[in-house]
């Protein structure tokens, strides 16, 4: 796991009360008991904020795990390096 | 329980205490007022002489000072104006210890907001204690919302209660027997009916806004006037579908009988109504406007105008409550980011959301099938009432909010 993935499990663990260790990539997000529709949009826009990023209207309601979401993240992060190289 | 005497304000040694009361009085008579044996729990009792009342009241800071009992021998009122000068203290509970009190009671009731009068020629430790018990109830009573006003009828329910009142459709505008079975549809009739079921969903509605407004009483009156309006949705409908032959089981009310969750922050619960009532309007407006059936049209007209009455009267509400903190502002803005940007699985509305076991969500997507266009034009309508919430033009789409959200992230 690399330094943005750690944070934005440490995000999540964090806004929706999940201890660290329990946070796993399969984990679906539905699951989790604090995990309603205002609690997640707050994860969207911590992890906005902390990365410099945008997360799509229908990527912040149809994510499924947290591996998903991370991988959501890391994607977009990308995509932005690549965008301020070229 | 801790008595100190004269103007000291005694240590909150205790740590479980909560509230102060002070018997105020001449230095002379302090000692003379008789404590009860038994000690109130959480409560630490001051002695202050009138000369340095001023003083303990600074001293106090913002410490809670729950009751004030005023020794007044002669009326004399000298404490009860520098207690009432202090916005501050507009909750304490202040009670007279007087003699010859019926002499006393209305002048002092009317400018000093006096709880009683107690004789101070037959003051007992049980009188006292009466007094003060009754003082803590009624401070707790008070709470600490500050939305109401000191005065009743300055409650904003009171203030838009003649527009609600005067706009109130009357049953004798419906005629039921006129109706012109011929001119219905299948489906209008199968929406009709899903109508009346979703709407026995204001019935646990009521009793939430009851529950998460427990400390106040003006949107709570509201909350009654709006359920009442509600219920005669249900009813309207389900009437009307008795005179075409058909009997909506009681099931239906019973499944939407249990109380759902008490929301977080209240601006964002009234958010969540603005946006289910002004949805609700745009579908009985819509649904007036194709049905060829006259009566059915004059129902579902009256029902949109309804929910458009409802949705002004929860954004008064709502607007009060961001209008006197930043945070509430935000709450309101998240849930309608969530409630408007979400459509996966059609528009969201409480009485889907919350019981899943009625046949309330496949209702509502029937009905915004019926007429999609509908919802567009809804949410149209409460990104202008989030406009005037947040007093910003620019929000002018879901994006727009989700932006003033991000620049609200600590």
């Amino acid at each position: 796991m690399n330094d943005m993935s750690r944070e934005v499990y440490r995000i999540v663990g964090e806004t929706l009360r999940v201890p660290p260790g329990e946070l796993r990539p399969d984990l679906p997000i539905r699951a989790i008991p604090n995990a309603e529709s205002i609690k997640m949009l707050t994860v969207i826009l911590k992890v906005e904020k902390q990365f410099d990023l945008e997360i799509p209207d229908e990527a912040t309601f149809g994510i499924e795990t947290v591996g998903q979401f991370d991988e959501l993240v890391r994607m977009l992060a990308a995509e932005r390096a690549a965008a301020t190289a070229r | 329980m801790k008595t100190t005497l004269a103007c000291a304000v005694s240590a909150p040694s205790p740590e479980r205490a909560i509230h102060r009361v002070a018997i105020v009085g001449p230095r002379r008579e302090l000692d003379g007022v008789p404590l009860p044996a038994a000690p109130w729990p959480g409560v630490l009792v001051d002695r202050v002489a009138d000369e340095a009342f001023a003083n303990y009241l600074d001293g106090l800071g913002g410490g809670t000072l729950a009751v004030v009992l005023v020794v007044a021998e002669a009326g004399d009122r000298g404490p009860l104006r520098i207690l009432r000068s202090r916005p501050e203290r507009l909750r304490t509970r202040a009670y007279l210890l007087a003699r010859a009190p019926a002499r006393l009671l209305a002048p002092v009731e009317d400018d000093s907001d006096v709880e009683g009068i107690v004789d101070l020629d037959r003051l007992t430790p049980e009188a006292l204690a009466r007094a003060v018990e009754n003082g803590l109830r009624a401070y707790g009573a008070l709470g600490t919302n500050p939305l109401i006003p000191e005065y009743y009828l300055d409650a904003t329910y009171n203030r838009i209660f003649d527009w609600f009142e005067t706009t109130k459709w009357d049953w004798r505008e419906l005629d039921l027997s006129q109706i012109r079975r011929e001119l219905l549809t299948e489906p209008e009739i199968d929406i009709l009916q899903e109508s009346a079921i979703i709407e026995f969903g204001t019935l646990p509605g009521a009793h939430n806004f009851l529950r998460e407004w427990a400390d106040e009483y003006s949107f709570s009156s509201w909350a009654l006037s709006w359920g009442a309006e509600e219920a005669r949705h249900s009813l309207v409908q389900c009437r009307y579908l008795h005179e075409i032959g058909i009997d909506v089981r009681a099931k239906h009310a019973l499944y939407k009988r249990e109380p759902y969750p008490i929301g977080e922050n209240r601006a964002a619960t009234l958010m969540m109504n603005i946006i289910s009532e002004s949805r609700a309007a745009e579908y009985y407006k819509t649904l007036a406007r194709l049905t060829r059936e006259p009566v059915l049209r004059a129902v579902w007209r009256l029902l949109g105008r309804d929910e458009s009455r409802h949705a002004r009267a929860f954004f008064v509400f709502c607007k009060e409550l961001v209008a006197s903190a930043e945070e509430n502002a935000v709450a309101a803005v998240q849930m309608a980011y969530v409630w408007l940007a979400d459509r996966r699985r059609g528009v969201k509305h409480p009485a889907g959301f919350f019981y899943p076991h009625s046949s309330s969500t496949s209702g509502l997507r029937q009905i915004e099938q019926y007429a999609p266009v509908m919802t567009d034009v809804a949410d149209r309508k409460v990104l202008a009432m989030i406009r005037n919430l947040l007093d910003d033009e620019s929000v002018q789409s879901v994006g727009d909010l989700k932006a003033y959200l991000r620049s609200k992230v600590a």
